[in-house]
């Protein structure tokens, strides 16, 4: 009897080191306990797969429908998004791999942040707490402009919000409440306000695909412009720009030096080591083709009277459209950089096409492309619209003049009088331009770049809209192919047409269009998403 | 009567003993002397320290020295037989010393003896096999007196000669023969071994059962009765030997696992495979490869199987556990049921050494069995192309590949001059006679690259054992040249089992197992899913079967075409390109154990197993897969060829080559080592005569780490003494492009369990058992609570025949018992599932240039703080029946399973960063009936014929799984599993017929008929018609054995139906001249009209191509419709064998003991088989790169026992 209970003791004795021995990891998974592994966390805090830029493009009054469904080029996925359904096809950029992208990137933040707690938030952990603080409102923020409505003093407190991740998700199945867009747009602000001080950019090896504090202040100055906050937005934008922002423009006559080639070009827009970039992102998407020369989903693009009337070669404030040709000497914007091919559409180098080759044999492989994330000239077009909404015009025109410096060949030069004259003389837009007679001749004119703005706080007519048109304009050339336009289309409430165009490239009717306070200005939440119950944005 | 047996038993041992004894005796032990204090002792305690103390044995009945007591005595220095001749002074008891063994007993009443008449009977005692057999016990029937034969088999024994005598000869594991004496002198007796002596136990493992009260389903199988000669992997011979027990040869190839099930599918996503255990250690697996993948053909396959370092001739038996009864033993790894493997041990006093042999001889395939296009009809097809625009010269010259016609075309363009000619005048009539050269070629590819070559297996094994210690030991060699030119495997292992007693209650054993397999298969790539294109690829393929199935008749054995844009000749390439593996894989093992009290034992079990492979791809500097990477001809080609590289950073460059010289040498290399230590605690206990108890109950750890790592050696030149060249642009690809070039994973399992069971048996009568497992895994993370499970099951059983009114129904019926189980087993799911916490990965982020490229660590599994165990429940219900004095067995069982907590995806709301998880999710059901019959239907002396019949019926189906897979894993062969469908089915587009272009339609994910509009990445299936499970749903066999005299006649047929089987996907959008057709290609689609006739698609023209790209989809949705779809049922004469064993009488000159020679066909014909099959085995899944099916072959074996 003894022998059996000595037996039955070695057996507990082993019983309790068993857990111990349970301890080990099954494989060489990380556990996240040093400054480097944060660090390297952290580099996966940054949306890396899909964009909103893409949809965003696509859904913005930037494009329009090349000959409709009898375009060879039709494809359900843009179609939906350009019509602004429902989507119910799957895409590599479709709103659930945006969703899924960006939250995959604030589960990387959280996790960081949980392991600096655990680590004892020391004081050498701050600089990569500062930026996964930025990193979890940056994506918060991209999340609640795609799929919600924008901000606005009247409604945020009941629109729909998006869920606000604080910490690691860790159940298989949980349910979230969404809660409201004041509420999303509060906790962004916290985590700003919290994250900015402790940033450090002495920590990055590659700074320009972090939040290194020149970005963080180009977030901070968009942010408050988004909020309706206009001295924080001159706040930030001052403290990122500098004394000298001119220097912070981008430098087109770099481009004397590269051999005529769309893809150098566009190779060459998003370099890290132009000042200009402030921050990049890789990502996952067919942008380097449907922005470049290729017929990719060209029936939705930016059309040939498009792109006449309204964007690179419309009537502008400094003067009509220049020509389309690289002079040889003078390198602005828009007279070198925009190609416009025959079938109708125009690209400008801007996204650059990557292929990244899985299988060479079968040549299949990952679409890639690299955005621009944050840029100087954005910046200073934030600083330039809250002067403007303070009254502050003479500061908002400094600000237009020295875009228009490093932009712009030749022209007219901006002041306050041919701002407010141009705006003065010119009429609304109509979709399809307005009918006028000339000599006996009815012509119809292209439709004029100047929209009718409806948004959900106040602005006065007249100088403060006419400076407002004039930034939005230049926020409109200037982001193109980055989707911040339907940003700014649904901030200031902007009425979006979705016309035909003919074979002739000839504006020939409105097909759909997308009113101020449509419910549809808030991206539809993935339909996988809804499935799995969380409560869809009212359509 | 019960007593009697128990002491002739007892005497039987002790003769055996006192035989072996009487040979290896050395030491004159009487003449020990020894010191003895005694004082008011048992006679038994004193004789019992005596045996422990001195080098003497003794034999006594325990019985007999019950209640003597020595009172006082002191011996100093004294005789040990002094010793033992005074405690037994006073006893009724007397001693003899036969050398060192001191046997005591009762004194017999000599009177009664001395007066009796007696006379000699003299005899050789042998075996079945003729072996003498020393040690077996010769009674007199009826009385104590008996005498143990001798070395030589010979034995002596004085019999009173006034009344009738039998003689009882009996011996450890072989039949009680009784003869009755008559006037003989000498009697030579034969017996015969039974296999029904080693059945009356049920081994789990861990522990071992007495049948009678074993209440589970389980099924035993004798090595020798299974073994196929000529095939090295035991597993293989599964196949049609137990209900509910499928074996399928997706793959011959030495090393690749069939694909095992018992009872069919235990989970969705998870593997389904059953656990090994090996003389009660559990066998891991050095890769993990899900069900997809040991069909895949990919190199890692090789080393799928467990099993294939046994020697088959090392194997005693297989014990199939198929229920819950008897696999909760191993809890949360048993949910896909157990197969234990008992190799073979030494036995007292048999010494044997035995040597056996195969010779197989493989069968080449030939084209008659298939329906591929002969070179005439080829050819003609080849013109259609022509006409068609796809062979044009321009196009052809520069393109990746071409056969013939391109073959032609760059011998009119190569000008050589020293004979200032062309290769082929630029002549109508000199390309006609090219052309017409090819047509008649008829190139036979199954000559040129199999052969008829003989593979060996010699084994030699030795084997004894006396009363201390037991030993066997074995080496065995396979020598096998290769089916195809290119595969070659040798193996060799080595075992050795030894047992020691130590002591009477202490026992130990080691087991060390080796073995060391060198192989050589064609070099393969992985298989890949092109989803885009819905179809599944390989590039560099140069699978002797399948390019000999595919590949043109028209072309020449000897000439170079074009593959990759490089010089092509299979040849060339299977001598140029080739993986050499080498595993090598030790085991060492060993058990102690230890009997406190009667009837209980203790024994620790201890293994460590290491297993290294190692896989050497060598891409040689000549192969066509090295020249692919450099060959850049022409300007058109240089641009066109995707394996050169083009700079980014220098974009004016045209793309260069970054292996200018020399091949590839990939390495890769798993490791795995597995420990393995195990308590348990036996108590046996019988109460009052009728109560029986039993119980197991121990402890076990595992840990199992597993290591693989890779190297890619760019440039080694092979034919440059092995040295490497390489160009830096490798290194700078590598980082632009993401891809390392060596890689290293290691993986550590580790496991802990604590289990019991209790066995209650009322004279085995009315059986209750019941087991509990809690078993902890790291696997499940951190998390204490969630890592533990509890398996358990609860069973019974009734064994009817024991009853007293059983007697009634006998000989008629002669068995009954029916069982019946319930349990909860589980398995801890796929091994990418892991996520019990958070998986956190390193990886590159993609960035557009090296400057800023960073590493990162991501989340690559969010944490499932629930993630648990797949779970099962299962209920068995079983009877076995027997009917005329056990001619007729019936063995039925069905089962009902409930699996729950089955790893499945979900769609989440993706907040959490991902949008579909997985989780215990899914849920399915299963059911089955197995039924096992044998029968022996004619027994004489010199004939008999005994037949088998096995069947089972499984039946499964998903209840819960939410998420659904891409249309293109549901189209292909192995299927997937939705929702109420079988887990593993297959579905198909629905064929509309031809266009009136004969362009094929099928009905798309809108409903429309199309040619175009298709998309394999599709997750909407509702359009798709479902065609059944790609797993068979009845399976089983028909035996039946006749022996005459010496002669041994085995014929053996397999079966299954219910699953099926998707036809060779050979359609395309367009077709090279180096594609071999099949003959359905005679019907296809030439003129408007012929969409009413036929259903086999028009050969494109390349201009139809050309004017839509998305054509290609309808080809390939084509092959997947409902049409290119068979049955999977066949019938198929697995074995013919017939063996002799040599007379005794002839051998027995020879000084040999047993040899037989055995003729064996194996694999020969299906007996039937769906005909839309045409010669496609509807088993093998014909992947490329490393499978081959398994041959039709013809083996002579030799066996000779000494």
């Amino acid at each position: 009897m003894k022998r059996i209970l000595l037996i039955l003791i070695i057996n507990v004795l082993t019983f309790t080191s068993c857990d111990s021995f349970l301890d080990e990891l099954p494989d060489n998974r990380t556990t996240i306990d040093t400054k480097g592994e944060i660090s390297k966390l952290l580099v996966s805090a940054y949306p890396s797969s899909a964009h909103y830029c893409l949809m965003c493009e696509i859904a913005s009054d930037n494009v329009d429908d090349y000959l409709g469904e009898n375009s060879l080029y039709s494809y359900i996925f843009p179609k939906q998004i350009a019509y602004w359904e429902d989507i119910t096809t799957s895409n590599n950029e479709d709103p659930g791999r945006v969703w899924y992208t960006y939250y995959h990137a604030i589960a990387a933040a959280n996790e960081a942040l949980e392991s600096i707690k655990n680590m004892g938030d020391t004081e050498e952990l701050q600089a990569y707490k500062g930026e996964a603080l930025l990193c979890r409102a940056y994506c918060h923020f991209c999340l609640v402009n795609v799929f919600c409505r924008n901000f606005s003093p009247k409604t945020s407190k009941t629109d729909l919000g998006i869920p606000y991740m604080m910490k690691p998700e860790s159940t298989l199945e949980p349910h979230y409440e969404r809660g409201t867009v004041e509420d999303v747009y509060n906790k962004i602000e916290a985590d700003l306000e919290a994250g900015l001080p402790l940033l450090d950019d002495a920590i990055y090896s590659v700074p320009k695909y972090h939040f290194n504090r020149k970005a963080a202040y180009a977030f901070a100055s968009r942010f408050y412009l988004f909020h309706l906050d206009y001295d924080n937005v001159i706040k930030y934008a001052n403290m990122c720009l500098g004394n000298n922002p001119s220097s912070m423009m981008r430098d087109y006559s770099t481009w004397k030096n590269i051999t005529r080639d769309f893809s150098l070009y566009a190779q060459d827009y998003v370099k890290d080591t132009h000042s200009c970039n402030l921050m990049l992102g890789a990502g996952m998407s067919v942008g380097g083709k449907y922005f470049g020369n290729y017929s990719t989903w060209k029936r939705f693009c930016i059309q040939k009277e498009t792109t006449i009337a309204e964007i690179f070669n419309g009537r502008m404030p400094w003067g009509d459209s220049y020509s389309l040709e690289p002079t040889g000497t003078d390198y602005g914007y828009p007279a070198s950089i925009v190609f416009t091919y025959t079938s109708g559409y125009t690209v400008t180098p801007k996204i650059p096409y990557y292929f990244e080759c899985t299988d060479p044999v079968a040549n299949t492989g990952y679409y890639r492309a690299v955005f621009p994330l944050f840029e100087a000239e954005e910046v200073l077009m934030n600083r330039a619209e809250a002067y403007a909404m303070k009254g502050e015009y003479d500061a908002a025109v400094e600000d237009m003049l020295t875009w228009q410096e490093k932009h712009i060949v030749g022209g007219i030069k901006l002041t306050r009088s041919n701002i407010n004259n141009f705006y003065n003389n010119i009429e609304y837009y109509e979709p399809l331009g307005k009918e006028t007679e000339i000599s006996g001749v009815t012509v119809r004119l292209t439709p004029s770049i100047k929209k009718v703005l409806s948004p959900d706080f106040e602005y006065q007519k007249g100088e403060q809209e006419n400076m407002i048109q004039c930034i939005l304009q230049i926020r409109r050339l200037n982001s193109v192919f980055e989707g911040l336009r339907w940003f700014d289309i649904k901030r200031w409430g902007i009425e979006i047409d979705r016309r035909l165009i003919n074979e002739q490239g000839k504006i020939e009717s409105v097909v759909a269009r997308l009113p101020v306070g449509d419910p549809r200005r808030a991206f539809q939440i993935p339909e996988d998403v809804i499935e799995a119950g969380l409560t869809a944005n009212p359509r | 009567m019960k007593q009697n047996t128990k002491k002739s038993f007892k005497l039987c041992i002790l003769f055996i003993f006192v035989c072996i004894l009487n040979l290896s005796a050395m030491t004159s032990a009487q003449n020990t002397r020894i010191n003895l204090e005694v004082k008011n002792s048992k006679l038994r305690d004193v004789i019992w320290k005596l045996d422990n103390t001195t080098s003497l044995n003794f034999f006594y009945n325990t019985k007999e020295l019950e209640g003597i007591i020595i009172e006082d005595e002191n011996f100093k220095n004294t005789l040990l037989s002094d010793v033992i001749k005074t405690l037994l002074k006073d006893t009724k008891l007397e001693y003899s010393l036969i050398h060192n063994t001191v046997v005591i007993r009762k004194t017999p009443n000599s009177n009664q003896i001395s007066q009796q008449k007696e006379r000699v009977i003299t005899g050789t005692i042998k075996d079945e096999n003729g072996a003498t057999l020393p040690g077996v016990n010769v009674i007199i029937k009826g009385t104590a007196l008996g005498k143990a034969s001798d070395i030589n088999g010979k034995y002596k024994i004085s019999i009173p000669t006034d009344k009738k005598v039998i003689l009882v000869f009996s011996f450890i594991g072989m039949k009680k023969k009784e003869i009755v004496v008559n006037k003989q002198s000498v009697i030579n007796v034969v017996l015969i071994s039974t296999s029904e002596t080693i059945d009356e136990v049920v081994v789990t493992g861990i522990t071992s059962t007495d049948k009678r009260l074993f209440t589970g389903a389980a099924d035993k199988l004798q090595a020798k009765d299974i073994k196929m000669s000529g095939i090295p992997e035991i597993g293989r011979s599964l196949e049609g030997r137990s209900a509910g027990v499928s074996v399928q040869n997706v793959s011959g190839t030495f090393g690749t696992a069939p694909k095992i099930r018992v009872r069919g599918a235990t989970s969705i996503y998870g593997n389904s495979k059953p656990l090994w255990v090996v003389d009660g250690v559990p066998l891991e697996d050095v890769v993990e490869l899900s069900p997809d993948d040991l069909s895949s053909g990919d190199a890692s396959t090789l080393i799928s199987s467990a099993i294939s370092g046994l020697n088959p001739d090392d194997i005693e038996s297989f014990q199939i556990l198929k229920d819950g009864s008897a696999t909760s033993i191993y809890g949360a790894k048993a949910m896909a049921g157990v197969i234990v493997i008992t190799t073979k041990k030494g036995r007292s006093g048999v010494s044997r050494i035995s040597y056996s042999s195969d010779f197989t001889m493989r069968l080449v395939p030939r084209y008659s069995e298939f329906n591929i296009m002969n070179s005439q009809d080829q050819m003609g097809v080849y013109q259609e192309m022509e006409q068609k625009g796809w062979l044009k010269m321009a196009e052809l010259t520069n393109s990746s590949s071409y056969g013939v016609y391109g073959k032609m075309y760059q011998l009119i363009n190569s000008y050589n001059n020293e004979t200032g000619q062309f290769g082929l005048r630029n002549t109508p009539e000199s390309k006609t006679a090219y052309l017409q050269k090819a047509e008649f070629r008829n190139t036979d590819w199954f000559d040129v690259l199999f052969k008829n070559s003989i593979s060996q297996s010699h084994a030699i094994s030795m084997s004894g054992g006396n009363k201390k210690s037991r030993y066997y030991a074995s080496l065995s060699a396979l020598i096998d040249p290769g089916w195809s030119v290119s595969n070659k495997v040798n193996r060799y292992t080595a075992n050795i089992n030894a047992s020691y007693n130590i002591f009477k209650n202490l026992d130990m054993n080691i087991i060390t197992n080796g073995s060391f397999r060198k192989q050589t298969v064609p070099g393969t790539l992985s298989q890949t899913t092109d989803e885009v294109n819905g179809s599944v690829k390989r590039d560099f393929d140069i699978n002797p079967y399948s390019y000999a199935m595919n590949s043109s008749r028209t072309l020449h054995p000897n000439e170079y075409y074009r593959s990759n844009y490089a010089p092509f000749n299979i040849l060339n390439e299977l001598k140029n390109n080739y993986i050499d593996l080498k595993v090598s894989d030790v085991k060492f093992q060993s058990e102690i154990k230890y009997k406190p009290i009667s009837g209980m034992e203790v024994s620790v079990l201890g293994a460590v197993r290491y297993q290294n492979s190692v896989r050497e791809h060598h891409t040689k500097d000549n192969s066509n897969q090295a020249m692919a990477y450099r060959s850049m001809p022409n300007f058109i080609i240089q641009n066109n060829n995707p394996l050169l590289y083009k700079d980014p950073d220098k974009p004016y460059d045209l793309p260069m080559t970054i292996l200018p010289e020399g091949g590839i040498y990939t390495r890769n290399e798993n490791q795995l080592t597995s420990y393995n230590f195990r308590t348990v605690l036996r108590y046996n206990k019988t109460i009052k005569d009728n109560n029986i108890i039993n119980f197991n109950g121990g402890m076990e750890i595992t840990s199992t780490e597993r290591q693989s790592s890779w190297f890619n050696g760019w440039g080694m030149q092979y034919e440059q003494g092995e040295i490497p060249y390489y160009t830096y642009q490798i290194f700078k690809k590598g980082v632009e492009e993401n891809n390392s070039y060596y890689g290293l994973y290691n993986t550590t399992s580790r496991n802990t369990a604590f289990f019991a069971n209790l066995t209650y048996s009322w004279r085995a009568i009315y059986n209750l058992s019941g087991t509990i497992r809690y078993e902890g895994s790291n696997k499940l993370g951190k998390s204490r609570s969630a890592r533990w499970l509890p398996t358990w099951n609860i069973s019974g059983s009734w064994n009817v025949y024991n009853e007293s009114f059983f007697e009634q129904f006998m000989p008629t019926f002669s068995h009954l018992t029916l069982k019946a189980s319930y349990s909860l087993t589980a398995d801890s799911g796929p091994s990418y599932v892991t996520n019990s916490s958070a998986v956190i990965r390193s990886g590159i982020p993609w960035r557009p240039t090296t400057s800023v490229k960073e590493t990162n660590l991501y989340i690559s599994q969010l944490e499932n703080s629930s993630l648990t165990y797949e779970k099962k429940h299962e209920l068995n219900i079983g009877a076995s029946l027997g009917f005329l004095d056990d001619k007729i067995n019936l063995e039925a069982d069905w089962y009902s399973r409930k699996n729950y907590d089955l790893i499945g995806i979900i769609n989440v709301e993706g907040v959490g960063g991902e949008n579909s998880k997985w989780g215990n999710v899914a849920e399915m059901e299963s059911n089955g009936l197995e039924l096992s019959l044998s029968t022996k239907n004619i027994i004489t002396p010199n004939f008999s014929w005994t037949s088998s019949i096995v069947y089972s019926h499984i039946h499964n189906k998903i209840t819960k799984l939410h998420g659904s897979k891409r249309i293109i894993d549901l189209i292909t062969n192995n299927g997937f599993g939705l929702e109420n469908y079988p887990v593993r089915s297959i579905f198909s587009y629905r064929f509309k017929g031809l266009d009136k272009s004969g362009f094929p339609t099928v009905v798309n994910r809108n409903g429309d008929i199309t040619s175009t509009d298709i998309y394999f990445q599709s997750r909407s299936t509702d359009y798709l018609k479902y065609e059944g499970p790609s797993d068979p749903t009845d399976m089983g066999s028909i035996g039946n054995i006749f022996n005459y005299k010496g002669f041994k006649l085995n014929v053996f047929i397999t079966y299954s139906w219910g699953n099926v089987v998707r036809l060779r996907p050979i359609f395309k959008y367009g077709y090279t001249d180096l594609t071999a057709m099949t003959s359905e290609f005679k019907n296809r689609w030439i003129q408007s009209g012929d969409e009413n006739i036929t259903n086999i698609p028009v050969i494109l023209s390349s201009r139809q191509y050309s004017e839509n790209y998305d054509i290609r989809y309808g080809y390939n949705a084509y092959n997947y419709c409902d049409l290119r779809i068979a049955k999977g049922d066949f019938v198929r004469m697995k074995e013919i064998s017939l063996t002799y064993n040599l007379p005794s009488k002839f051998l027995h000159n020879m000084k040999v003991n047993s040899c037989s020679i055995k003729l064996q066909a194996s694999n020969l014909f299906l007996i039937y088989a769906d005909k839309k099959l045409n010669g496609q085995d509807p088993e093998f899944i014909n992947s490329g790169g490393v499978a081959t099916p398994i041959p039709k072959q013809f083996t002579l074996s030799l066996h000779i026992g000494l």
